[in-house]
């Protein structure tokens, strides 16, 4: 599906998006990008957590909650230290999450078999603030009290507890060490849930990715282990339900709420928040694509698969399985694409030789037939440069690919490329072809780019045949907001091809490595 | 054939383009330590609170009645009890006042579905700091004859009602009248004690 049919939120959402991951590309270079990272900062910055969490469990105390976090934080150099790495991590990783979900949805990554990980992932979001509102009613400071006396008026608006909770806080009996043993409990058990939580949301898909490389890792790290000694945790006032704060300073990573929630009843924040919730797990369902717009997963056309498990092992989405064939087929094996898991990405289209899975219409056999009716097109010239771009990346730069004479053959996803669409180009009298795929941790289909480059270098199944000249044949990278690039990495595969002259158009046959006559996209 | 690694523009950043990046993320982490303590303005500073918050056990009131010949004649044989009683609990009043003035006025039930289970008083009123005269009264509404004319009024009549005291029941009046000094965003509390079957004022201990 191309990205102009795509809501009007989410095309505003994806423009601010590229523009803002066109900026962190130039500062950080694509490898260590963080907002290509959010996912995989969030899983780094919660070992943070636990680590530094485990340490300062070793010093609370449930029956003197504020004076043994008190006496946690006089410790300049390491408890203070150590509850500002618990501290900011915990922060930093709620602001992470924003900015992965917001990802998501800016790249239409929210519905269809993806819906598992958003509705679990608006989960994970949900319990990182739980965790957060506990480890701060766990210190029983002024904010932990507000936090708390928040909490309680929200669950007293439940028909449930025979005791209204408030009443704990009203000062009419000290509060018991229940209270702050039970709160612990959840503090030490939300991250548990966080876990489970977390393998489904990877749940389907394929070698997740769950650690930041390493120099984004450490600079994350790093960043904190610098803020967290510059800007040392001071201790507030110990709760008392007798005074009230003037201010209270709050965290607004997990109180951002407080004042719209103190404007309303107990029942009225509560119903806010379950709403807000319930809006957001409901994405999947609001960004839903019907009918002809969402596109069909992918099928296997049994007569020509020859069972090389090569599409199974490059699915993201670990969508297909390899299943045994009925005695007597062409093949022990043949894939079988499960419909509930399939995206639709096309990754599996460039994976195989003979050209026998994809989404309907973008299998290699349709790719070939549509490069050959573009090779035949009245406006091509011989000797042209042909730039092959993401739909959803540089390809919105069309105009300025060609006003550098050169010729743009959009495709949905560069990870879908069939290599024999760039051998027929190559063989077709192109000067040069230049695949500009989005940079590979911003693949709306994951691993698109990672492949395309096995598969054009380093002769992964479908590779690009030997026969090829590969100084005719370069993969770059930008995003819809890189147009320059794209233009300049043009510019300079232009400037490198001038010297090999022309080439002889060779169009013989190309592609399938089957015995399938190729007579364009079957049916 | 030797193939030429992929040359995508950019892959690593220039020297000042590392130096903005660091000082963005520098200037990133600062942002999150100091959204980490954003103050917040909860109260206005100058006024005192009143809170009035308490449980207590309220008093149960049985409404008795005499069955006709017929109503015991319907019953299965092992139930036939010549008075049926049904149970309910006190209504009660709660009023208070700060220098002669009506601060709140309101009707408590008991909690639960059935109101029979303990009532739970918890307001907080806003007051001027400095020293007020506070006055919290409690006061029973139902006695034994009101519950009987009020089942009456919709059943067959009642003949007779008691009330079934136990310890922890709150008395039927109690009233609490004292002068207290307060500063700004100090609380007072007006509580029932359990133990002296009395309210009693709780003040922040200096
Ligand atoms: C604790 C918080 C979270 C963590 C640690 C987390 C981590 C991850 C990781 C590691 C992946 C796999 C990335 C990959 O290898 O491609 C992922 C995918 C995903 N996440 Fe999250 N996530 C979190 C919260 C969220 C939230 C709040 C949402 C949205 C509301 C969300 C939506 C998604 C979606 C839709 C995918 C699947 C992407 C795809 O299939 O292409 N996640 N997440
Ligand atoms: S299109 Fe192919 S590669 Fe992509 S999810 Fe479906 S089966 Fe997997
Ligand atoms: S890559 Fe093609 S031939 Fe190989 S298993 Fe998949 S569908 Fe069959």
């Amino acid at each position: 599906m191309s990205a102009t049919t795509r809501p009007p939120t989410e095309r505003v959402a994806f423009r601010a998006l590229a523009r803002a991951d066109a900026l962190a590309n130039r500062l950080y270079g694509w490898r260590a990008n963080p907002l290509y990272q959010s996912g995989t900062i969030v899983i780094a910055l919660l070992l943070v957590i636990l680590v530094t969490g485990l340490w300062l469990i070793l010093f609370y105390r449930v029956g003197a909650p504020w004076a043994s976090v008190e006496r946690i934080t006089a410790d300049r150099w390491v408890g203070n230290w150590m509850r500002g790495m618990h501290r900011y991590a915990s922060d930093a990783a709620v602001l992470a999450t924003i900015v992965h979900a917001f990802r998501m949805y800016a790249q239409g990554r929210s519905w269809g078999p993806r819906a598992l990980a958003w509705v679990t992932g608006v989960g994970l979001l949900v319990l990182l603030m739980l965790c957060g509102w506990t480890g701060y009613v766990m210190v029983w400071d002024t904010f932990g009290q507000t936090l708390a006396r928040e909490g309680a008026r929200m669950l007293d608006a439940l028909p449930v507890l025979s005791e209204p909770t408030s009443r704990a806080f009203t000062g009419e009996r000290p509060l018991p060490p229940a209270f702050f043993f039970l709160n612990l409990f959840a503090h030490i058990g939300i991250p548990l849930a966080l876990g489970i939580g977390l393998w489904l949301h990877i749940s389907r898909v394929a070698r997740p990715a769950l650690l930041p490389p390493k120099p984004l890792g450490y600079g994350v790290v790093g960043a904190l282990l610098a803020i967290s000694l510059a800007i040392p945790i001071t201790m507030l006032p110990e709760a008392s339900p007798f005074t009230i704060p003037a201010t209270v300073p709050v965290d607004l990573f997990f109180g951002f709420w407080i004042p719209f929630a103190r404007r309303m009843s107990g029942g009225g924040a509560l119903l806010a928040a379950a709403g807000a919730v319930a809006l957001l797990a409901a994405v999947p369902l609001l960004t839903r694509r019907r009918g002809d717009r969402a596109a069909p997963p992918s099928t296997v056309d049994e007569e020509i698969c020859v069972g090389c498990e090569q599409c199974a092992a490059d699915c993201p989405y670990d969508a297909i399985a390899m299943i045994t064939r009925a005695p007597g087929g062409r093949s022990e094996l043949v894939a079988r694409v499960d419909p509930a898991r399939c995206v639709s990405c096309g990754i599996c289209a460039g994976s195989c030789a003979p050209m026998g899975v994809g989404p309907p219409g973008r299998t290699g056999r349709d790719q070939l037939a549509e490069v050959r009716a573009f090779i035949e097109s009245p406006e091509r010239r011989a000797g042209e440069h042909v730039v092959v771009a993401c739909d959803r990346g540089a390809s919105r730069w069309g105009d300025a690919i060609r006003g550098e004479g050169a010729a743009l053959l959009p495709v949905d996803c560069a990870g879908n490329l069939h290599t024999s669409v760039v051998e027929l180009l190559v063989r077709n009298g192109s000067a040069g072809v230049l695949v500009v795929a989005c940079p590979p941790r911003d693949c709306w289909n994951r691993e698109g780019p990672r492949w395309l480059l096995e598969r054009m270098y380093h002769d992964r199944e479908a590779e690009l045949q030997a026969r090829v000249d590969r100084s005719r044949v370069r993969v770059a990278y930008a995003n819809a907001a890189e147009g320059a690039d794209a233009v300049a990495a043009l510019r300079d595969f232009v400037a490198d091809t001038r010297p090999l002259g022309a080439v002889a158009a060779d169009p013989g046959e190309v592609g399938a490595e089957c015995d399938v006559e190729l007579t364009g996209p079957r049916e | 054939m030797t193939a030429p690694p992929p040359t995508p523009p950019r892959t690593s950043p220039g020297l000042r383009s590392r130096i903005a990046g660091a000082a963005l993320a520098l200037a990133a982490a600062v942002g999150i330590a100091h959204g980490s303590h954003v103050p917040l303005t909860l109260e206005d500073g100058t006024g005192a609170v009143l809170r009035v918050a308490f449980a207590a056990r309220p008093e149960r009131i049985e409404v008795c009645r005499t069955l006709t010949p017929a109503e015991l004649e319907a019953l299965p044989a092992h139930m036939r009890q010549p008075v049926s009683c049904e149970g309910t609990t006190a209504q009660y009043e709660l009023e208070v006042r700060r220098d002669g003035e009506v601060l709140s006025r309101e009707r408590l039930r008991g909690g639960g579905m059935r109101s029979d289970r303990q009532l739970y008083v918890f307001h907080e009123t806003a007051i001027p700091a400095g020293r007020s005269t506070i006055e919290v009264r409690l006061a029973r509404l139902d006695t034994a004859a009101t519950a009987v004319a009020a089942v009456t009024a919709e059943q067959p009549p009642a003949d007779s009602a008691r009330t079934r005291r136990h310890d922890g029941e709150v008395p039927p009046l109690l009233e609490l009248r004292e002068s207290v000094t307060l500063g700004a965003r100090e609380v007072v509390l007006v509580t029932y004690d359990g133990a002296t079957r009395t309210l009693r004022a709780v003040r922040p201990t200096p």
